[in-house]
C-alpha cells in the first residue's frame, strides 16, 4: 500500500470494507487544472496545505490516505455543484477519467452518491493512465 | 488567494476553538461546527486556499442552527444573520497563522456560500443524525434552596448529561475519536482528572445540545425548564434512579474495586506517578468487578464502549466510580425533597 507509514498507526486502515477489484472499473475524479499532474493523485492527508483545524486532527482518519472517485461523470458533476454552493473554497477545474484495475489497490463500496475510496497499491501509477474528459465550472 | 480582508486581530482566542463536527465534507472538512466556549458555536466555511487555508468563521446562535438544519435557512442566510465575520488562515499543520475581523456586509462575494446553500445530509458524514433539535425538559424543584445548591445541582446535572452524551453519539464518526481521546488521556490520580474529564466532555457538546435554561420558577413546588436533548437527559435520569435503587450492591462493588486498587498501590498514586502494571489475574479481577458495577448502575449496554474508550481497567474503575459519585449528589437532592425524581 502507498502511504503505509501514515496508515499503520490508524486502527482498521485500510478498512476491511475496501476490497480488491475483480474486474477493471472506469471511474472519475476531480482535477485541479486542465493539465493532469501527479499532485492530482495525492490523497488529502498528503496534499499541502491539508485542511485541518488542529494538529493531526483530520490526518488521523484512514480515508485521508485514500483517493476519492465517482462511479460516473454525471454523479461527479452533481456532487461538485452541491459542494461548491456551500464552500466557495472548493474549486476544481476538470474531470479526470481513469480505469482502475486489480493491481491498483483496494476500493470501498460506492455510496448512494457514487463516491468511493481507493487505497492505492504501492505499484499503482494512475497518473500515467488518466485523461481529462471534461471541465467543471 | 484573495488578499486579507478586515482588520487583523490577535489570533489567541480562536486558537482554542474546538472542532465539533463536519456539516459538509469532501476529502476533508468544508463546512464545520466549531465550539468556542460553553455558550458560543461557530460555523467555519472553507473559502480559499494557497499556502494557507482560509476559513470564514461566523458565530452562530442556536435558533439559526436549528433553522439551518430544518431547511428554513440557507448557509448564506446563517452568515448574513451573524453578528460578525472572521477570516481564519490556518496552515497545513492546523496552526492558526492569522485572524481578521470584518463586517458581514464587507465579506467579498467570492467568499459567500450560494443563496440556495441549504443543509444537505448527503454532504454530511453523519447524515441526518447531525444537529438534532433540542426539546423541553423540566426539573421539578421544591423546598428551600441555598445559593450553594443553585451552584452544585446544575453542575452535577451538567456533568452527568455530558457523560451520557459522550456515550450516546459514539456512532458518529466525527465524535468517537474525540471522546476516546478524553476517556484515555487523563491519569485519574487525584481530583484533577475528574474535574477535567467532565469539563472536556462538556466542551465536545455543541452549544445547540447543551442544557439552556428557558424558565425558572422558584416556589414550592417550582420548576426549571431547560432546552436540551431529552434522549440524553432521560438516560441520565434512568442512571440516577438505577444507582439509587441498587445503592447497596453498588457500594459493595466499589469497596471490592477499591481493595484491588489499594492492593496494587493505585489509590495512593500522585499525579506524576505512572499507573503500575497489574498482573493478569488482578486485571481480570478488576475487569469483572468493573463489569458488575457497570451493570448495577444500569449502564450495561455501554459496557463495551466504556472499556474500549478508557483503554485499561484502572481507568474504567476510576471513571465509573466518579460517575457514581455524581449520581449520589443528585440523589441527595432528591432525598432532601429539593428535586423530584
Amino acid at each position: 500500500m502507498k502511504y503505509l507509514e501514515y496508515m499503520k498507526d490508524i486502527k482498521d486502515c485500510p478498512p476491511e470494507a475496501a476490497l480488491s477489484l475483480t474486474d477493471p472499473v472506469e471511474c472519475f475524479r476531480y482535477g485541479k487544472s486542465n493539465v493532469i499532474k501527479p499532485s492530482d493523485f495525492y490523497p488529502p492527508g498528503i496534499e499541502n496545505p491539508k485542511r485541518l483545524f488542529s494538529k493531526n486532527s483530520g490526518s488521523k482518519q484512514c480515508s485521508a490516505y485514500a483517493l476519492s472517485f465517482f462511479t460516473s461523470y454525471e454523479l461527479l458533476c452533481c456532487h461538485y455543484q452541491k459542494l461548491k454552493k456551500n464552500s466557495p473554497g472548493f474549486k476544481r477545474s476538470s474531470v479526470i477519467r481513469v480505469t482502475i484495475e486489480n493491481t491498483d489497490g483496494r476500493k470501498t463500496v460506492p455510496s448512494d452518491n457514487g463516491h468511493f475510496d481507493l487505497y492505492e497499491s504501492e505499484s499503482s501509477d494512475l497518473h500515467a493512465k488518466a485523461e481529462i474528459v471534461g471541465s467543471l465550472c | 488567494m484573495l488578499s486579507q480582508y478586515g482588520t487583523r486581530i490577535n489570533k489567541k482566542g480562536f486558537a482554542s476553538h474546538i472542532w465539533v463536527e463536519d456539516l459538509v465534507y469532501f476529502d476533508g472538512p468544508l463546512v464545520s461546527l466549531i465550539k468556542e466556549s460553553t455558550t458560543q458555536d461557530y460555523l467555519y466555511i472553507f473559502v480559499d486556499s494557497g499556502q494557507l487555508n482560509r476559513w470564514l468563521a461566523v458565530p452562530v446562535e442556536r435558533d439559526s442552527l436549528i433553522e439551518y438544519r430544518e431547511g428554513g435557512l440557507s448557509l448564506r442566510g446563517v452568515v448574513e444573520k451573524s453578528a460578525a465575520a472572521y477570516f481564519v488562515d490556518i496552515d497545513g499543520d492546523g496552526a492558526h497563522q492569522a485572524l481578521y475581523r470584518c463586517e458581514i456586509s464587507d465579506i467579498p462575494p467570492a467568499y459567500l456560500p450560494d443563496e440556495d446553500s441549504f443543509f444537505d445530509p448527503s454532504l454530511c458524514p453523519d447524515g441526518n443524525d447531525v444537529l438534532l433539535s433540542p426539546t423541553r425538559y423540566t426539573i421539578y424543584i421544591d423546598g428551600s434552596w441555598f445559593m450553594e445548591d443553585w451552584m452544585k445541582m446544575p453542575k452535577t446535572f451538567t456533568q452527568l448529561y455530558a457523560f451520557i452524551y459522550s456515550l450516546q453519539f459514539l456512532d458518529q464518526k466525527s465524535f468517537y475519536g474525540q471522546v476516546r481521546r478524553i476517556y484515555s488521556s487523563f491519569p485519574w490520580r487525584g481530583g484533577f482528572s475528574a474535574v477535567h474529564f467532565y469539563k472536556s466532555l462538556n466542551r465536545l457538546i455543541p452549544s445547540l445540545h447543551e442544557a439552556r435554561v428557558s424558565r425558572i420558577q422558584y416556589s414550592s413546588p417550582g420548576q426549571i425548564d431547560l432546552e436540551l436533548l431529552s434522549m440524553v437527559s432521560k438516560r441520565a435520569d434512568e442512571l440516577v434512579g438505577c444507582t439509587s435503587d441498587n445503592k447497596v450492591e453498588i457500594e459493595q462493588s466499589i469497596r471490592e474495586i477499591r481493595k484491588v486498587l489499594k492492593k496494587n498501590k493505585v489509590s495512593q498514586l500522585r499525579e506524576e506517578d505512572p499507573i503500575p502494571d497489574l498482573s493478569f489475574d488482578q486485571r481480570k479481577k478488576l475487569a469483572n468487578l468493573n463489569s458488575k458495577l457497570i451493570f448495577e448502575m444500569g449502564l450495561g449496554s455501554h459496557q463495551e464502549d466504556i472499556f474500549g474508550l478508557a483503554g485499561n481497567e484502572v481507568r474504567v474503575a476510576k471513571i465509573i466510580i466518579s460517575v457514581y459519585r455524581r449520581t449520589e449528589k443528585m440523589n441527595w437532592y432528591i432525598s432532601k425533597g429539593l428535586v423530584a425524581r
